[in-house]
């Protein structure tokens, strides 16, 4: 998290040259690979996952807009016993979490070599997620809502000049959903993503 | 303008195909899942003798099917029998004052899922062959079960101390679920989850 902070302030220092025109809209979609970072309930990387963004851009390399995503977590767990005072329970396991994390985004852009757009920014809004324990026929199930910040940096590669672009990007996402059955405190994840985007001419 | 075109079908081919993937549940295993719970206080080297019935509760769709016997019966039993020698407790006759009973009950083919509650849902399963010992049943503990099908339930009740008590206290129980095969498959399934209840309950014991 620290890092992340660190690296967003310095490139935030480094004031580059315009990127979009202003006013011009911007859309993109990408698959996002996810790693969890925090909790015990589950550490494998999830392949399935895409995000939505929308920028709008308020100065040549400022823009303003809102991102949503989602991503599907799953691990098997092998059959172990859990304790707690005199109650215990075993079994076998596949745990699972949803997350459809949502925010309201601005990005900073940057010069950076002739063909590339790299850009910094961060988002903040809520993240819902539902976590999942499957057990024999068995399922529990428990969702909830968390405040979300998800700082990111990325670039675009624009594909000739006709506003098509590839995107390129990584975020830290940190939320406060929280779990006490399944001993969740907060959820983050480092995640990935590459995909296309499309904007009014670079 | 084609590649345009072109990358919006595959996005949206990717949202459509891709939101919330379905969890691959291959891996589980067909173990039964075994949960037990105890009475926090209760002292289980107060107690050195026991009563289990040759007689399972047998709940089925079928309303004549309420008592399981024979060799299946028996296997199950006798699993409950090794394992409460091995913790020091000695088997007696239901006419000779046990300290604790036990009561096994196998629920099998019920489609509708039964949530259960055990103070009030004893009374309709209270076993007959407990007649003697007919206390108003007491849990120290509060939890729900959902019984579905292929669920094994034993508990164990303070024959000890309910005449004074005038309660029927529930030291200890044991639920055991998941889904049935073949009925050699489900007894072994079962056998196999009575040894782990007992297993994960370390403290009972007598010295």
């Amino acid at each position: 998290m620290k890092k992340i902070l660190v690296i967003l302030l310095l490139t935030l220092v480094y004031v580059g040259a315009s990127a979009q025109k202003t006013g011009a809209n911007l859309f993109s979609a990408a698959w996002d690979v996810s790693f969890p970072t925090n909790n015990d309930f589950l550490t494998k990387t999830s392949l399935a996952g895409f995000r939505f963004d929308y920028k709008k851009f308020l100065t040549d390399n400022l823009s303003v807009g809102a991102t949503l995503s989602w991503n599907s977590y799953e691990q098997y767990i092998a059959r172990q016993t859990y304790e707690k005072d005199r109650t215990a329970v075993t079994t076998d396991m596949e745990r699972t979490i949803y997350n459809v994390p949502m925010a309201l985004t601005a990005h900073y852009y940057f010069k950076g070599p002739k063909t590339i757009r790299p850009f910094a920014g961060l988002g903040i809004g809520a993240q819902y997620s539902d976590q999942t324990i499957y057990y024999n026929i068995y399922q529990t199930d428990v969702d909830n809502w968390g405040f979300l910040l998800k700082p990111e940096i990325g670039a675009y590669y624009p594909l000739g000049t006709r506003g098509a672009a590839i995107v390129l990007g990584g975020s830290y996402a940190w939320a406060t959903n929280k779990n006490d059955a399944f001993r969740i405190n907060s959820l983050t994840n480092f995640s990935v993503h590459l995909g296309f985007a499309w904007a009014g001419g670079w | 303008m084609k590649l345009q075109s072109l990358l919006l079908v595959l996005t949206c081919y990717l949202i459509v195909g891709g939101c919330r993937k379905s969890p691959d549940l291959d891996e589980l295993s067909s173990k039964f899942v075994v949960a037990t719970n105890a009475d926090k206080e209760a002292d289980f080297k107060t107690y050195k003798t026991y009563f289990i019935s040759d007689t399972i509760r047998y709940l089925t769709n079928t309303s004549t099917d309420t008592v399981l016997v024979g060799p299946d019966a028996d296997q199950l039993i006798n699993t409950v029998k090794s394992n409460m020698s091995a913790l020091g407790y000695t088997f007696v006759g239901r006419f000779d004052d046990p300290d604790v009973g036990l009561n096994m009950m196998v629920v099998k083919d019920l489609n509708i899922q039964t949530i259960v509650y055990p103070d009030w849902w004893w009374d309709w399963w209270y076993p007959w062959y407990w007649y003697d010992w007919y206390y108003p049943p007491y849990y120290p503990w509060s939890y729900t079960y959902a019984y579905t099908t292929g669920s094994i339930y034993i508990s164990m009740g303070d024959l000890k101390n309910a005449p004074e008590t005038k309660k029927l206290r529930m030291l200890w129980d044991a639920l055991m679920g998941g889904a049935l095969g073949t009925q050699s498959q489900n007894i072994a399934e079962g056998v196999d989850a009575i040894n782990q209840a007992f297993q994960q309950s370390s403290y009972l014991k007598t010295n």
